[in-house]
C-alpha cells in the first residue's frame, strides 16, 4: 500500500558534482521514499551513497557543497535545482527538523562544549528558542524512548560508538521528524545493520524507528 | 561557592592586564606564583604545565635572543662577540619581559584549564550573546585537548600496524611526521562534518535563543566583576598617564 502514499523525501538527481571533483558523484538517481518505508540503498566503496545520504538529509547544500542538477522534494515540497545562482538555498535547520542523518564517524555529531547527555540532547532546542520547562520535559521524554535515562547526566564524550549511533535520531527531539539515513552500521536496537545506505520513513511525524527483529 | 565562569575569566583578564600595564618585576613574579597555586588548587597543574612549558620556553629563548644579545641601551658590558654584547641591562629588561609574559600566559592558562566551558558557554548564552560567539570562544578552549586525544588515537592505530616510537627526539620528530598528515586531515573533515551537524541542529538559527543548563550567579560575585573589569581600566589609565606624563 505504501507506494500509493505520498513520499516523504524524494530526489530525482540528474546529476551532483562536488565542485573540485571532474566527474558527477551521482547521475540518474530517483528515490521516493514512502511514510513507514524502510529503504536500502547497496553499492560500492565510494559510489556515492554517503554523497546521497548527504544530500537527502540536507547536510550537503547544493550550491555551497556541489553541483545539482535535478530535484529535492520533503513533505511535498519540491525543490529544483539546475546548478545556477537562482537555485533554491535550503536552510539545514528547517531541513534538520524532519530528516535525521548519522555518518559514519557518529562523535562528529557531538556538539564538544556540552558537559551532560542531557544538555547535548537539548542543544537543537536551545537554538530553537523552546523554554526550559518544555526543553526538560522533551530531553527526558526522547531519553526514555531511546533508553538514555540513565546516561542523561553522564559526559556525552564517554558515550560508545553504539550509543552515539542512536544519537541522531534524538538529538534533535523534534516532534516534527520524519526520516532518519544512516551510512554505517547500527546497534541491534536500530533497524537491520547489513546495509551500507538505509533511510527509515516514519508512518507519521516523531515516530521513533523501528527496533531490529 | 561556585566560581560563576565570568568571575573566573574577569580575574584571570583583569590580572593579565594589571600585570602587562604595571611591568614590575615582583608583580609578574607573584602573578606567576599565585597562578601556579591556583593551579594546584584546582589539580590542574599536571596538564597545564606542559602547556606553559612549551609556549613560555621557546617564547622565553627569543626574549633573551632579541634583548639579552643585543641591547643597544646596555653600558655594562658583560661579553662581547664581535657586533653581539651581552650586556646587564639587556639580560634584566630581558627577564622582566619574560617574567611579564609568563604571568600572563600561566594565569590565562590555569583559568583556561579550569574553567568549566559549558558553564561558560550557558553563561555567554544567557546573557544574549549570540550562540556562535559562545561556540568559538569555548572551541578555542577545549581545542588543544581534543587534538592530543586524535593525535593518540592515530599513535595507537598506527603502532598496532607496526609503528614503533624508539626514544630520542629524533625517532619521536620521525613519528610525528607519520602522524601530522593523518591528524590535520581528519581534523579538516571531522571539522567539516561537525559544521554540518550543528547548522542541521539549528546553530545558526537567528531567533531567541535558550539555555537548558543554569549557572548560579550572585549580587556579590556581579560586584566583583565589576571591581576586576574597572582595575583593569585603572591600570590601563595610570599606564597611560604615567607615559604621557614622563614625555
Amino acid at each position: 500500500m505504501h507506494h500509493l502514499l505520498r513520499p516523504v523525501l524524494a530526489a530525482g538527481i540528474r546529476s551532483f558534482a562536488y565542485h573540485d571533483g571532474d566527474a558527477p558523484v551521482l547521475s540518474g538517481v530517483d528515490l521516493a521514499l514512502a511514510p513507514g518505508t524502510l529503504t536500502t540503498v547497496l553499492g560500492a566503496s565510494g559510489s556515492g551513497k554517503t554523497t546521497l545520504g548527504r544530500l537527502l538529509a540536507g547536510w550537503l547544500s547544493p550550491g555551497a557543497g556541489g553541483v545539482l542538477a535535478g530535484f529535492l522534494e520533503l513533505a511535498g515540497t519540491r525543490l529544483e535545482f539546475d546548478g545556477s545562482a537562482a537555485d533554491p538555498r535550503i536552510d539545514p535547520a528547517q531541513w534538520g527538523r524532519q530528516v535525521g542523518f548519522v555518518p559514519q564517524d557518529a562523535s562528529a555529531i557531538l556538539s564538544t562544549v556540552k558537559a551532560t547527555v542531557a544538555e547535548e540532547l537539548a542543544f537543537g532546542l536551545e537554538n530553537a528558542g523552546m523554554s526550559p520547562a518544555d526543553m526538560r520535559a522533551t530531553v527526558e521524554h526522547t531519553a526514555g524512548l531511546l533508553g538514555l535515562t540513565a546516561l542523561l547526566e553522564r559526559d556525552p564524550a564517554w558515550l560508545s560508538g553504539g550509543q552515539l549511533r542512536r544519537w541522531p535520531s534524538a538529538a534533535p527531539s523534534s516532534p516534527v521528524r520524519r526520516c532518519l539515513s544512516w551510512t554505517s552500521r547500527l546497534p541491534r536496537s536500530m533497524p537491520p545493520a547489513s546495509a551500507k545506505w538505509r533511510c527509515w520513513c516514519a508512518a507519521s511525524p516523531g515516530t521513533e524507528p523501528p527496533s531490529s527483529s | 561557592m561556585r566560581i560563576h565562569p565570568l568571575t573566573g575569566l574577569a580575574a584571570a583578564g583583569s590580572a593579565a592586564v594589571i600585570t602587562t600595564a604595571a611591568a614590575s618585576l615582583p608583580l609578574s613574579v607573584a602573578v606567576s606564583a599565585a597562578a601556579l597555586a591556583l593551579s594546584v588548587a584546582a589539580g590542574t597543574a599536571r596538564r597545564m604545565l606542559p602547556a606553559a612549558a612549551a609556549v613560555l620556553l621557546p617564547l622565553g629563548l627569543s626574549l633573551l635572543i632579541v634583548h639579552g644579545l643585543s641591547f643597544p641601551e646596555g653600558l655594562t658590558v658583560l661579553a662581547q662577540w664581535g657586533p653581539v654584547r651581552v650586556t646587564a641591562e639587556g639580560l634584566s629588561f630581558a627577564l622582566e619581559r619574560a617574567a611579564q609574559v609568563s604571568a600572563v600566559v600561566l594565569i590565562l592558562l590555569a583559568c583556561s584549564f579550569s574553567l568549566s566551558v559549558p558553564d561558560l558557554v550557558a553563561a555567554l548564552s544567557a546573557r544574549g550573546i549570540r550562540g556562535r560567539f559562545g561556540f568559538v570562544l569555548a572551541s578555542t578552549l577545549t581545542l588543544l585537548p581534543a587534538i592530543a586525544a586524535r593525535a593518540e588515537r592515530i599513535r595507537q592505530a598506527q603502532e598496532s600496524r607496526g609503528l614503533v616510537i624508539r626514544r630520542g627526539i629524533l625517532h619521536r620528530a620521525a613519528a610525528f611526521r607519520l602522524q601530522a598528515v593523518p591528524l590535520v586531515l581528519s581534523l579538516v573533515e571531522d571539522a567539516g562534518t561537525r559544521a554540518a551537524a550543528l547548522e542541521a541542529r539549528g546553530f545558526s538559527s537567528t531567533g531567541p535563543r535558550t539555555s537548558y543548563r543554569i549557572v548560579p550567579d550572585s549580587p556579590g560575585q556581579r560586584f566583583l566583576r565589576l571591581v576586576l573589569v574597572l582595575a583593569g581600566v585603572a591600570a590601563v589609565a595610570v599606564r597611560l598617564w604615567h607615559y604621557a606624563g614622563g614625555s
